[in-house]
């Protein structure tokens, strides 16, 4: 069966410098003898390959030649053409190493993503209390009916194993400064996560007395939630209400 | 048995006496012999030796240039930019490699550095006016003057074909039917697949008929 002229149209630029493989170039050949119009087609290609052909360059002659070499010659002595070490790099770097490299990072992040997600703790509540009850440990609060209070505010509960504590605290005091005067700002301030989270005795050069913070934390039944209550020793009691309610 | 296990221990020693030429470099011709050694003296600093391997693809680096480039200015600069950096790069030419080969491609590199860095000025009709002069100040007799000025037009025209095509294009076109490179090594040099390749001088090839067509009939309505 022959071939449509519309395929051999395709092939027929390949045919005309033998760059098809046998198969080919004898379905072309056999078309070719069938069809005028693609008959003609190939003379026209054969013709413009010819042209192409006459591209030649011109006779470069040797005092070109020798200019040319002369000139890479002085380029050698004058500098250092040795290849920088990133030249040298970049000289590796080959689409298909690039791919491969690039393939490679992704599987790392990938993995890394994985492992840190999967090894993050409480990342999923209900493994941990189905594996409580397997070992036979009471629920825990809000399994009992024991809800954390609703007004405790966010802030002052925190996890024990959260990365960044010391915000926390910051944040308390901020607020804490924003309720008071100017002047005891400047104290909370200097006291507060020092004093709130390291219990380090202040500076004893200091003009200003800091004041002294109290901690109270409360474990709850989770292991992983404990909430940390600061506030100035010297508050009033009017402040010191309790943040989380019992029922 | 016995005649199995001497053909095998034949075989054997056949192979042994392969690598052994292999690794001695005896396969190679008393040319390539020549060239490897000036490649290993080149390596090691030896400008002469550098200069006789340079003498030894001079007219073939600046050809290729120009017919990627399409003048003979930016072939000589690309032809010594191509120089400087197979000296540069020596170190990383391993010896079974195919050293023109790997000299092709530093000259396609060069040369799509070069057009790159020059943008695609057109300088045609100049440079043709002025390579057509040249041209047929060499060309003593005047019956030649007539000839001459023809092949000038006839490049200049081929020049405005090619530069239709698009860089890799050209290149593979250049390397193919020009320097009459087999495709897979076409397609090694441009680091490319094979069917790439064919497709892209398939694609070549047409762009420059359809050019010709073009400018013939042109030439039948004027």
């Amino acid at each position: 069966m022959m071939m449509a002229c519309t395929r051999i149209e395709r092939l027929i630029p390949l045919y005309v410098e033998g760059d098809l493989d046998a198969d080919a170039t004898n379905a072309v050949r056999a078309h070719v003898n069938e069809c005028e119009a693609c008959r003609a087609l190939v003379a026209e290609y054969e013709a413009s390959q010819g042209w192409l052909h006459s591209y030649t360059p011109p006779d470069f002659n040797e005092a070109l030649l020798d200019r040319m070499r002369l000139g890479v010659m002085r380029a050698l002595q004058e500098q250092s053409v040795r290849p920088t070490f990133f030249e040298r790099f970049a000289l590796l770097l080959t689409p298909r190493r690039i791919i491969a490299a690039s393939a490679v990072a992704l599987m790392i992040i990938a993995a890394l993503v994985f492992y840190t997600i999967n090894r993050r703790p409480n990342a999923d509540p209900t493994r941990e209390e189905m594996a409580r009850q397997e070992s036979g440990e009471p629920k825990s609060e809000s399994q009992n009916g024991l809800q954390p209070p609703a007004e405790a505010p966010d802030h002052i509960i925190e996890r024990v194993n959260h990365p960044r504590p010391k915000r926390h605290a910051s944040r308390y005091l901020a607020k804490l400064n924003r309720q008071r005067s100017p002047h005891r700002i400047g104290q909370v301030k200097q006291s507060d996560s020092v004093q709130a989270r390291d219990n380090r005795p202040p500076a004893p050069d200091e003009s200003v007395e800091p004041r002294e913070m109290l901690r109270i934390e409360l474990q709850t039944a989770d292991p992983n939630i404990r909430i940390i209550w600061l506030a100035p020793k010297e508050t009033d009691t009017q402040e010191l209400k309790p943040m989380i309610e019992t029922r | 048995m016995m005649e199995a296990q001497e053909e095998q221990a034949m075989t054997g020693e056949v192979a042994e006496t392969l690598r052994m030429i292999n690794g001695a470099g005896l396969s190679k011709t008393p040319a390539e012999r020549t060239e490897a050694s000036l490649i290993e003296r080149a390596r090691s600093g030896d400008h002469a030796a550098f200069e006789q391997l340079m003498i030894g693809h001079q007219r073939k680096v600046i050809a290729t240039a120009w017919r990627l480039l399409g003048n003979e200015d930016d072939a000589r600069d690309a032809a010594q930019e191509t120089f400087i950096k197979v000296y540069k790069y020596l170190g990383s030419y391993k010896a079974d490699q195919d050293f023109g080969g790997w000299l092709y491609r530093i000259v396609v590199n060069v040369c799509h550095d070069h057009g790159r860095k020059r943008g695609q000025r057109d300088r045609l009709l100049s440079f043709a006016d002025d390579r057509a002069a040249r041209q047929l100040d060499q060309m003593a007799s005047a019956e030649n003057i007539e000839a001459a000025a023809i092949q000038a037009q006839q490049r200049a025209l081929i020049e405005e074909a090619l530069k239709t095509l698009s860089k890799k294009e050209r290149a593979a076109l250049v390397l193919r039917d020009l320097e009459g490179l087999p495709t897979e090594e076409v397609a090694q040099i441009l680091g490319s697949s094979q069917a790439t390749v064919r497709s892209q001088i398939a694609t070549a090839r047409a762009k420059i008929k359809q050019f010709r067509d073009r400018a013939l009939r042109q030439k039948t309505r004027g």
